[in-house]
């Protein structure tokens, strides 16, 4: 590139068909002259104090004059090769970085060239000679019009430049700063010089990418809004749940507290009568021992009743021989006539006495019969009472079962009335943990939309092409919504 | 003139005998019963080494036999040198009654009792039947040997 611009000049300038001779023939002049004519370009520089502020001391400025020195005295012993090239635009950057004008450059050219072409000209005595040193002085003078009017123009054109970037700058430049500063991110620049249609595009990128960024905040924040009014109600929801959950339980640990000594009070219950049925059966075996008892004797009744009327029917029997012996009596005393008057008596109180004994035996007997049929009657009494206390034990053994049934399920419903309230503690617990969270939730939610509504706030002074409207229809709000 | 009866029962009628008429009261024992004699003959026992021949009375009186137990007595008579057991369901008293208390039976109803009867005797509340031994012994189809 820096090759072909070279030779582009290098053909323009005519530089191209110049001889080596030439050149060295300037490079002799140099090496003569150069270190004198620097010398007092330098001297005029440190005289001049717009000139000599750009050196901070002695030791920079001979730097920069043997620099200087070197770079002339190379090209005409190299030739203008792209070394040369390089150096120039170095020297070039350089004085563009601190800010030296090229009329101070063109016009030290001036001061150095008066010399070396007066070297070149009139060299060594001849420059004693009027008509050399009047060709020289014209040859100067000729140069240095010919150097001020390429400073001129130079001056001329780089002035125009400058404006057409300042116009740039502070017109469309400025105003859309000015935009951005004012928070419009719809600001874009048009109409750029081809050389600055790269800021011009930068910019554009920049602006727009901060355009979108921003609208992605916009977008993002009215989202956050939203999402943190939508957190705030299902925390107060949530909270209110909790709260009502909490009410639940404390009814449910009320319920339990109260099965639970229901359940108590039953186990009591079951263990009472489970020492009444044990009593019960107790009794119930000595009701059933008495029966047996009873049985006996009334067995024994029985048997001694069957005695009794085996005697019966022997005084029965006796009272009937002595009532057929007293009639007999009778009957002899009766055929005995008046002698047995006396006898008749006696033979009647006996017979009197053998009716009586009858009758007695008689009664004894019926007595005997209804004592016999009450003791019959009584054993059969018994033995139902003795199957009814059998009865009673087989019923209070299936009571004791049954109660006992009850006493372990009472148990159970016990053991899992402790895992239920455990359950509920465990509930309890989390139920206090949710309302501390939905609490902080509330907390959080509120301070979000705070943020977002300052974030909106900030948000607000940006301009970034997008309506109220968009916003809304934007694909984030609607999945926010 | 009073008579002296023995009163016993037959079937709770209360009959009557003469006392005199009486040898003795025994109580039943097994009798020994013979061929070809009328139902009204229980049999013979063994008294004191006399064959006494016994005589169901109630079956005699023409009403139902009885089942005759060592309760029931027997009252044994003695009619014209002859000696007969009368089998009775029970013997109740000696009662005396004056001779012209006898009244004759009303024939109506009782044709078999009334031939037996001498007649018939009021006993304070009740009434006693005083049986004619002559008719009861005379009327016997057959002779028994004493």
């Amino acid at each position: 590139m820096s090759s072909e611009k070279l030779k582009e000049r290098l053909d323009y300038y005519g530089l191209a068909q110049v001889p080596a001779g030439t050149l060295s023939g300037i490079g002799r002049a140099l090496r003569r002259q150069l270190d004198q004519a620097l010398d007092g370009f330098y001297t005029t520089i440190s005289q001049r104090r717009e000139l000599s502020a750009f050196f901070d001391s002695p030791q920079q400025m001979a730097r920069a004059k043997s620099l200087q020195a070197e770079h002339w005295q190379a090209v005409f012993r190299d030739g203008v090769d792209d070394r040369f090239y390089q150096r120039a635009t170095r020297i070039g950057d350089v004085h563009a970085r601190i800010g030296l004008e090229p009329k101070w450059y063109v016009g030290a050219y001036g001061m150095v060239l008066e010399e070396l072409i007066t070297a070149i000209i009139a060299p060594g005595w001849q420059r004693f000679l009027p008509w050399q040193r009047a060709q020289a002085r014209q040859v100067t003078a000729l140069v240095k019009v010919s150097l001020l009017d390429i400073d001129l123009a130079l001056s001329g054109y780089f002035r125009n430049s400058e404006e057409r970037v300042r116009a740039i700058v502070s017109d469309k430049l400025g105003l859309a700063l000015e935009q951005v500063s004012a928070g419009d991110l719809t600001a874009r620049l048009t109409g750029f010089p081809e050389e600055y249609r790269k800021v011009e595009a930068d910019f554009n990128t920049a602006i727009g990418t901060l355009r979108d960024t921003f609208g992605s905040v916009v977008i993002g924040v009215e989202a956050m809004t939203g999402g943190a009014t939508e957190i705030r109600s299902a925390a107060d929801d949530l909270a209110r749940r909790t709260e009502e959950q909490a009410a639940n339980l404390e009814e449910t640990a009320t319920a339990i507290a109260a099965i639970n000594t229901s359940v108590q009070e039953s186990a009591a219950t079951s263990a009472k009568a489970r020492s009444t049925i044990a009593e019960t059966t107790s009794r119930a075996n000595d009701g059933a021992q008495i029966v047996t008892e009873a049985v006996g004797a009334m067995q024994q009744i029985e048997t001694s009743s069957q005695e009794i009327t085996s005697i019966i029917a022997v005084i029965e029997s006796i009272s009937f021989q002595t009532n057929l012996l007293a009639l007999n009596a009778g009957v002899e005393a009766a055929r005995a006539g008046e002698s047995g008057r006396g006898f008749a008596v006696v033979a009647n109180e006996v017979r009197a006495l053998a009716q009586r004994c009858t009758e007695a035996a008689d009664e004894v007997k019926a007595l005997i019969s209804v004592s016999s049929t009450q003791v019959s009657r009584g054993v059969d009494l018994v033995n139902r009472s003795g199957d009814a206390f059998a009865a009673i034990n087989r019923d209070v053994t299936e009571l004791s079962g049954a109660i006992q049934a009850i006493a372990n399920s009472a148990a159970s419903q016990a053991e899992n009335l402790s895992q239920i309230n455990l359950s509920v503690s465990d509930l309890d617990r989390s139920t206090q943990q949710n309302a501390a969270m939905a609490e902080q939730c509330t907390a959080a939610a509120t301070s979000l939309s705070q943020e977002a509504n300052t974030l909106n706030g900030a948000l607000s002074q940006f301009d970034v092409g997008m309506n109220s409207q968009a916003r809304a229809s934007s694909p984030l709000l609607a999945r926010a919504a | 003139m009073r008579h002296e009866l023995i009163t016993f029962g037959i079937a709770s009628q209360r009959f009557g005998i003469d006392i005199m008429t009486v040898r003795e009261i025994r109580a039943w024992s097994p009798v020994t019963r013979l061929p070809r004699v009328p139902d009204y003959v229980a049999g013979v026992v063994n008294l004191r080494g006399a064959v006494l021949p016994v005589v169901d009375l109630a079956a005699r009186l023409g009403w139902t036999p009885t089942e005759a137990t060592p309760r029931n007595p027997i009252i044994v008579i003695e009619h014209e040198g002859q000696l007969r057991g009368l089998i009775v369901h029970d013997v109740a008293d000696i009662v005396s009654i004056e001779a012209g208390s006898l009244q004759n039976p009303d024939a109506i109803g009782q044709e078999a009792i009334t031939h037996f009867l001498e007649g018939i005797a009021p006993l304070g509340e009740d009434m006693v039947m005083v049986l004619n031994l002559a008719r009861l012994m005379a009327d016997e189809p057959f002779e028994l040997a004493a």
